[in-house]
């Protein structure tokens, strides 16, 4: 009964693993989630609404004519920007106390510090208990903080303790008038909050200056947290992959031990054990494993989690806005959700097995060939079955829905599909290859019992397949997009130098560095653009406003108006990224409407740009346009484009030295560096990906071990019966180890196609519904090569113990049982 | 009327932890260290004569550390309701000199602003107190001539004429809370009394613990008061006391009573007086009796004899005398509090409120008159 033990052990750990992955996923994504909420209600509080401005922030005056004209009191300034300790990033907060306990918001319970000093000294900045030990600080320490690469020295002047250390972790609060000093924004606001009651919107609507916007904060905070949604669906549906690869395997166990025991089960019979007690038995037996695998899975999930939340957050940061808080919060949904699922998952698989067992007669119960048979009875109808599912699924994911759901249901029954004619091509394909192999006896017998155990060897195939051709998919995905990423940067970068100003509105000091570069011998042209988030129709939005000239787009569109850079370069229309065109259904001839400093201004959409920086959307402008409507003369950065001929390394160094002591004032970055920077972010967002991707693969591989070990130890008896009639060990050590093999060899031959379709899907559908990115597809020879080696690998491993035990098998004690 | 109620400072603190929801906490007052004289370096203080001209110092006066402007008054309506009003502007400098690092920001917090109105209404018996903070920038509070401009947010007082420099009176103040609202007209029916000696008011022995204090006693204040969602017209007098200083109470001193009577003879009568830790009278409570031309007569502490003859308690067991019984010279009254709850249960909590004067042997009314009486628990 040893093997027994050992199947326990594997069922056990597949859906333990299954159970791991669903609770590890579902507990990053809700803690991410709640950072993000937790990251808005730590800035946002209460407030119902939230007057926005344009690139220059609110003029202050604004404010105390809202409070005595309007007499609208419950509201709060706010100056903010993001501020590098060492190499940390925290958020500045800079806010009136005065007004804030009107809004009845920041609770800092001022635990340690003086508090006249906050407001008197220029320099006075809060932490959180939390922050100043995580940054080594004590009271009335002076450290240094970096703003846009201007570096200034402050003071912890205060400390404070709050109920909910979390939504404060990576906030770093000061006086308004010490925030405005640091930032640099003297007279200027980033935001009013505000509580309104009835009837006030309207009346504030009316009053307020066109530059300025006022939004409804539930509207928009929904709106930022809906960007990242897509990311988390993903996740959410690879976790589910793993759990269906996981449920397939937990299926293949439990009809292996129903088999096993057939036997005992037939005996129970004639002594008169009635069919529900045998199902009840066969049922509470996979209870308790359920229960036990799953509540270990449980503890998996929650240790797995905090390693993915990390990722999932960098992910987040990266690709769509800062959170600056990082907290591992357990959610119980997550914990009950896949607790429940692994349950449900094992006892729906043990179903069918225990309903077979049931309903053959005590003498058939004992007699696999009747199982057998009635297998091959039935693959027509898989066939069948499987066809549809998977035309069924083909013809869904050509539907034109934005639904990322129903894109993956659609996955969903192709992937089923496939399965279930998996098991027939395992028999086609194992006659073939009998028409293939030498007159081995014993290669033939292996290759033969193999469509023989068609109903182990199908399913244990065809979980293979499915899990090695997740490694496909995604494999395939991502090096498409990695390779469209890097044509693009190839094609959108072809400035040689980029320069960022530490401070954009210091214009006199970026115009003089620009004349003086525009000077040097090699240097061909200088053009400034300016990049910063603007409000629109569809809330938050990136905006480029770059100078005509000729060299800085040469992007190709992926759609356009005729003469569309004609229209852009005079100013007649705008450009905007694809993922905005795709989310909103805009195209070239549409418009777009904007806040301008003279309210909200239709433009019109002259094409569609190629854009994998953004999935928020990004708008593209000529700058006289843009100075036109926004009266914005600041620079983001400066563009040097060198003469042919130049080397970068020489342009570098001539850029350096017009540089000379301003170096403090501007960073600059080469085109290759850029790249290189632009690439190493793009891998660090993919690794919560290939992680996912791991482990679907490990689930799987536990999962094909289980199910080839217990295949083989399974037919001791047959075994033995060979030994008795003259195999001798080599040779049925070989015989399993060749039937092994083969079947990882067909599983992973299956994998591929399976694995391009699910990578096609993933590419045209899932990744367009999630961000709008359209991207060239490519097939990474290695990705073909890691998947045949796995399949081939997990087989040869799964064969090794059956194969050992096989040799050393006794005959007559195998044979005792007939 | 003496160093009131700027413990602005403290009242900072609970703002600025926000923790008055939190902690539950009665905050224990130090309010020598406020009024005392540990922060006065930097300060000007009020210590010789000086020259007061109008309209210049109903402005603010940013060299001294505490500042207020101060509206009470008694008003009746066409149907026979009597109202109790008490609008107050207070200014406390945190430091001598903002700090002027550059760039400059508006928000500098060198002043900080904090605002009372209090409405009685006498029939109902209810008193009602609002409070307000904020900083002086960017034109949030404040308080100036040319034209006068005395405000915190929404609430203020300007001159309604507004003619030539715009400070003439009538003055308009307009006060809108959530429920209740001011909108009074003030017009003096006597010119400004320089309170102590030609405006120096010594409040203890100490050379520079001393106010600069002139008074208004006597507004004719017309306008509507409304509460309840009613409008209530209303006509009677008002008291506008202006008074800054650096530093003004000394050890020993806890607290003072202080009493402004407007009589129906035409007569007006301000008298403040400082206790000790005993909680008796201190040598340096003073005031002044006015006649009916303006002309003022100094009323030193023994010529006054003040004797409580009911106490009111609040929800801490503080006691504030609400019935007195006045002698001056040879003329006695009694003087009643019109509610007896007239607390003013605020970040800086004080009775004020409402009283009325009665002949002792009739009992007759004799006029009406405002009380502020201040406690405090010494550590």
């Amino acid at each position: 009964m040893s093997h027994h033990k050992w199947q326990s052990w594997l069922s056990f750990t597949g859906i333990a693993l299954g159970v791991t992955m669903v609770v590890a996923v579902d507990l990053a994504n809700s803690s991410a989630r709640r950072a993000f909420s937790l990251s808005l209600e730590s800035v946002a509080g209460n407030v119902t609404h939230q007057i926005i401005g344009g690139p220059k922030g609110i003029d202050e005056s604004i404010y105390s004519r809202l409070r005595r004209e309007l007499a609208i009191r419950n509201s709060a300034p706010m100056v903010t920007g993001r501020v590098h300790i060492g190499d940390q990033v925290f958020r500045l907060i800079g806010s009136d106390p005065f007004s804030e306990a009107q809004l009845n918001r920041h609770t800092l319970n001022i635990s340690r510090g003086e508090l006249p000093a906050l407001l008197l000294n220029p320099t006075a900045v809060v932490l959180s208990e939390r922050g100043a030990d995580r940054l080594n600080l004590s009271l009335g320490e002076t450290f240094k903080i970096q703003i846009a690469g201007r570096e200034s020295e402050v003071i912890l002047a205060a400390i404070f303790s709050t109920d909910n250390e979390a939504a404060t972790d990576g906030l770093i609060f000061a006086d308004i008038a010490v925030a405005q000093r640091l930032l640099q924004r003297p007279g200027r606001l980033d935001r009013i909050d505000l509580v309104l009651g009835q009837g006030n919107p309207q009346r504030l609507l009316g009053w307020l200056p066109d530059d300025l916007k006022l939004v409804e904060s539930e509207t928009r905070n929904h709106s930022l947290q809906q960007i990242s949604e897509a990311f988390h669906i993903n996740l959410t549906a690879m976790s589910l992959l793993a759990l269906l690869v996981a449920t397939l395997l937990i299926y293949n166990t439990m009809t292996l031990s129903v088999i096993q025991r057939r036997h005992t089960l037939g005996i129970y019979r004639t002594l008169g054990v009635s069919r529900r007690e045998i199902f009840a038995l066969i049922l509470s037996e996979s209870l308790v494993l359920a229960l036990v695998a799953s509540t270990t899975g449980l503890i998996a999930g929650l240790l797995l989690g905090q390693v993915l939340v990390q990722l999932v957050t960098r992910t987040i940061n990266d690709l769509y806005f800062s959170l600056h808080v990082t907290a591992f919060l357990i959610d119980p949904w997550s914990l009950l959700k896949g607790f429940t699922l692994g349950i449900v998952m094992t006892l729906l698989s043990t179903l069918l097995p225990a309903w077979e067992a049931n309903r053959t007669e005590p003498t058939a119960v004992q007699q696999r060939s009747v199982l057998e048979e009635q297998w091959r009875r039935r693959l027509p109808l898989f066939i069948v079955f499987g066809l549809i599912s998977l035309l069924l699924g083909m013809f869904l994911v050509r539907q034109n829905h934005d639904s990322l759901l129903e894109g993956y249901a659609a996955l969903t029954m192709m992937v089923l599909g496939f399965c279930l004619i998996i098991p027939s091509l395992v028999v086609w394909l194992s006659r073939a290859v009998l028409l293939l192999t030498p007159q081995s006896l014993v290669i033939r017998m292996a290759v033969r019992s193999i469509s023989a155990g068609i109903s182990r060897t199908g399913l244990a195939v065809a979980a293979l397949a499915v899990a090695v051709s997740v490694t496909v998919g995604v494999g395939v995905m991502i090096g498409s997009l990695r390779h469209t990423v890097f044509v693009w940067l190839e094609q959108t970068l072809n400035g040689d130098i980029y320069i960022s100003p530490s401070n954009p509105n210091d214009i006199g000091s970026i115009s003089n560095l620009k004349r003086d570069l525009s000077n040097v011998d090699g240097i061909r042209l200088v053009t400034s653009n300016r990049v910063l988030d603007i409000e629109s129709e569809f809330g938050p939005m990136r905006l480029w406003a770059i100078t005509p000239s000729g060299m800085n787009i040469r992007m190709p569109l992926k759609d356009s108006v005729p003469e569309a850079t004609q229209l852009f370069y005079s100013g007649e229309g705008v450009l905007i990224s694809e993922p905005l065109a795709y989310h909103r259904q805009l195209g070239s001839g549409d418009s777009l409407s904007l806040h301008t400093l003279k309210g909200p201004q239709q433009f019109p959409i002259v094409g569609v740009f190629y854009d994998y920086t953004s999935t928020q959307g990004l708008v593209a402008m000529q700058r006289d346009l843009y100075r036109h409507w926004w009266g914005d003369e600041s620079v983001s950065g400066l563009t040097v484009y060198g003469d042919e001929g130049v080397t970068p390394d020489a342009l570098l160094n001539a850029t350096r030295d017009i540089i000379g002591n301003r170096q403090a004032q501007f960073q600059l970055i080469s085109n290759g560096e850029i790249r290189q920077v632009a690439m190493r972010v793009f891998d660090r967002t993919f690794v919560i990906t290939d992680v996912m991707r791991m482990l679907a693969v490990l689930v799987a591989f536990i999962g094909v071990l289980s199910a080839l070990t217990a295949l083989q130890l399974e037919r001791a008896r047959e075994f033995g019966i060979l030994r008795a009639t003259g195999m001798t060990p080599g040779q049925l050590r070989v015989m399993i180890m060749v039937q092994t093999i083969l079947m990882g060899l067909i599983a992973g031959l299956l994998a591929i196609p399976l694995g391009l379709m699910m990578a096609d899907v993933l590419i045209e559908v899932i990744n367009r519904r999630a961000f709008g990115w359209s991207m060239q597809q490519i097939l990474p020879p290695i990705v073909l090569v890691q998947a045949m080696s796995l399949a081939l690998i997990s087989a040869f491993l799964a064969g090794l113990y059956p194969a050992q035990k096989a040799a050393t098998i006794s005959p007559a004690a195998a044979l005792r049982e007939e | 009327m003496t160093a009131r109620t700027t413990y602005l400072l403290l009242a900072l603190t609970l703002l600025l932890s926000a923790c008055e929801k939190y902690s539950g906490q009665t905050p224990t007052l130090d309010l020598l260290s406020i009024l005392g004289g540990d922060e006065t370096d930097g300060f000007e203080r009020a210590v010789d004569i000086r020259q007061f001209q109008f309209p210049a110092d109903h402005a603010a006066h940013p060299g001294f550390r505490n500042e207020w402007w101060y509206f009470t008054g008694n008003l009746a309506s066409d149907d026979g309701r009597h109202f109790g009003y008490q609008v107050t502007f207070f200014r406390t400098s945190l430091s001598p000199q903002a700090h002027s690092e550059a760039p400059r920001s508006s928000w500098i917090a060198q002043d900080i602003w904090m605002a009372h109105a209090a409405l009685t209404d006498i029939k109902d018996k209810r008193h009602q107190a609002v409070q307000r903070f904020s900083r002086t920038g960017p034109a949030l509070a404040g308080a100036a001539v040319d034209p006068l401009n005395i405000w915190l947010d929404d609430w203020q007082v300007i001159s309604k004429p507004g003619i030539n420099k715009g400070n003439e009176f009538p003055w308009e103040v307009t006060i809108n809370t959530d429920n209740f609202s001011l909108q009074l007209d003030l017009t003096p029916l006597k010119s400004p009394v320089l309170q102590g000696d030609r405006g120096l008011s010594q409040k203890s022995p100490t050379r520079g613990n001393a106010s600069y204090y002139y008074s208004y006693s006597r507004l004719l204040t017309t306008g509507l008061v409304r509460t309840e969602n009613i409008d209530h017209t209303v006509t009677g007098t008002s008291w506008f006391d202006r008074e800054w200083s650096t530093s003004a109470l000394d050890t020993g001193q806890t607290g003072w009573d202080w009493f402004s009577l407007q009589f129906d003879s035409g007569e007006d009568l301000m008298y403040y007086q400082l206790r000790d830790l005993q909680g008796n009278a201190d040598d340096n409570s003073q005031g002044s009796w006015i006649d009916k031309t303006g002309g003022k007569t100094l009323i030193k502490q023994q010529d006054m004899q003040l004797t409580v003859l009911k106490e009111w308690h609040n929800d801490d067991g503080q006691a504030y005398p609400i019935h007195w019984q006045m002698d001056y010279g040879n003329q006695s009254w009694i003087i009643e509090a019109a509610v007896e709850n007239q607390f003013m249960d605020l970040a800086v909590p004080y009775w004020e409120g409402a009283v009325e004067i009665y002949d002792p042997t009739s009992m007759n009314l004799l006029g009406r008159g405002y009380l502020e009486m201040t406690r405090v628990i010494p550590i």
